[in-house]
């Protein structure tokens, strides 16, 4: 956790909800149609999609799933990936 | 540095796992706001969603990684000033930051925040507007415009919606005379980021942002549109961007060639009853805002 010298508490801990859980299908960026525009990142409601050497990728621990990346993106890289494509 | 490297370089000061809607643009607008305004910061959030989805903590956890407190509804900027006062007094240069809902804003809390901006007090007030008391219900606030569907004007054989228009906040703030007032959208982050750094440099008073927010549960659309949708409420003109410093008004987007405001209405349940006539009274009511504000910029 952040270090902070402030007067005002600020908890024992992080209260941390598995919003991970909330997601119906995973959504994956596809590097290879991906243009590194950072629209995902920017609106990703959750600050899921991380910038890992020079590149995007969505971490899915708390990504609830909601689609928005997908939208916005305008390459369209971005799918869920179903069920039948997971193995 | 583009401007999503930018963001991704900054910390996030709220909790990863918070319990706001798919897609929600507050929960955005929360994440972004403190990322920019950094660790330097102390956050009250009144009851409304923002409170609701735990970012304020639950039992004796916190939600966030600065401290973060729960004011009343209708004290948030009263309570804010107190804590700024003491910092001032021990010198201590604090950001002192409100993140406070529509109804907290403009209905319940509407005189602390007249006040802290009359007095001058060097708080940065963000109001996140999704036209309605939504944590409760999504019942109507002052905000909330004409037309609307909510849990307290519904649609039927008497009522059409809310038969008012929203209350303009953005002017009604800069009217006081603050040295920063200006009205943004989780749309045009680059615009928001930027008015976010000018109200973390004020301090010489109060600062109000205004952030045209949406709610996919309350308004009643699928999560991904979350940012297509305020998106469009901007490009009809129905949420003008623009920024009112030391005195001067100036239009940041200027939408020349409007979408028709049909699609912008059209792409939720919340006006999904709509009438031609309220339609025709919604766009009169734009054009009137739009033409004053081009005045405005124009002096
Ligand atoms: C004085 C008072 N009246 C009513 C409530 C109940 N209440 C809790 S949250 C809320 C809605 C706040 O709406 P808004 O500020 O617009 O935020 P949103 O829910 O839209 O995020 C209400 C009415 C309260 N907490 N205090
Ligand atoms: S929005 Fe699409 S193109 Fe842009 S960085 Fe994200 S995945 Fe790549
Ligand atoms: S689906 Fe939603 S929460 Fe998940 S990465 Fe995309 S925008 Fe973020």
């Amino acid at each position: 956790m952040t270090k902070t010298d402030f007067i005002c508490a600020v908890g024992k801990e992080l209260n941390i909800i598995d919003t991970g859980s909330w997601q119906v299908y995973p959504p994956v960026i596809q590097q290879d149609k991906c243009k590194k525009c950072g629209m995902c990142l920017l609106y990703c409601p959750t600050n899921s999609v991380k910038l890992i050497d020079g590149s995007y990728y969505i971490k899915l621990d708390f990504c609830k799933g909601c689609g928005v990346c997908i939208n916005e993106c305008p390459a369209k890289a971005i799918k869920f990936i179903k069920e039948d494509e997971q193995k | 540095m583009s401007i999503a490297e930018k963001i991704a370089s900054y910390e996030d000061m709220v909790g990863p796992g918070i319990t706001a809607c798919l897609g929600c643009n507050v929960e955005l607008s929360m994440r972004t706001a403190l990322q920019v305004l950094g660790h330097n910061t102390i956050v009250a959030i009144p009851p409304g969603c923002m409170g609701g989805v735990q970012s304020v903590g639950w039992a004796d956890k916190t939600g966030m990684k600065i401290p973060v407190f729960f004011p009343l509804l209708d004290n948030t900027a009263s309570m804010l000033t107190g804590i700024k006062k003491y910092y001032e007094r021990i010198g201590r240069d604090v950001n002192a930051v409100a993140f406070a809902g529509d109804g907290a804003t403009l209905d319940a809390g509407f005189q602390a925040l007249s006040g802290a901006a009359e007095r001058g007090d060097n708080i940065i007030y963000i109001c996140y507007d999704n036209e309605g008391y939504m944590n409760t219900g999504f019942q109507r606030s002052s905000s909330t415009s004409l037309g609307s569907w909510t849990s307290t004007t519904p649609v039927g054989e008497k009522s059409k919606g809310k038969s008012s228009h929203k209350k303009d906040m953005p002017l009604i703030m800069a009217a006081h005379g603050i040295p920063y007032m200006a009205t943004a959208s989780p749309a045009y982050m680059p615009d928001l980021i930027k008015k976010l750094e000018k109200a973390k440099n004020v301090k010489n008073g109060l600062a109000y942002i205004h952030i045209y927010n949406s709610c996919s549960t309350g308004w009643g659309y699928d999560s991904e549109k979350s940012i297509e949708i305020v998106r469009k409420g901007v490009q009809s003109r129905f949420m003008p961007i623009y920024e009112f410093e030391n005195g001067k008004y100036k239009l940041n987007i200027d939408v020349k060639n409007p979408i028709p405001l049909k699609d912008y209405l059209s792409s939720m349940k919340k006006y999904k009853h709509v009438s031609e006539e309220q339609i025709a009274e919604l766009q009169e009511f734009i054009n009137e805002k739009w033409d004053n504000l081009k005045k405005l910029c124009a002096e």
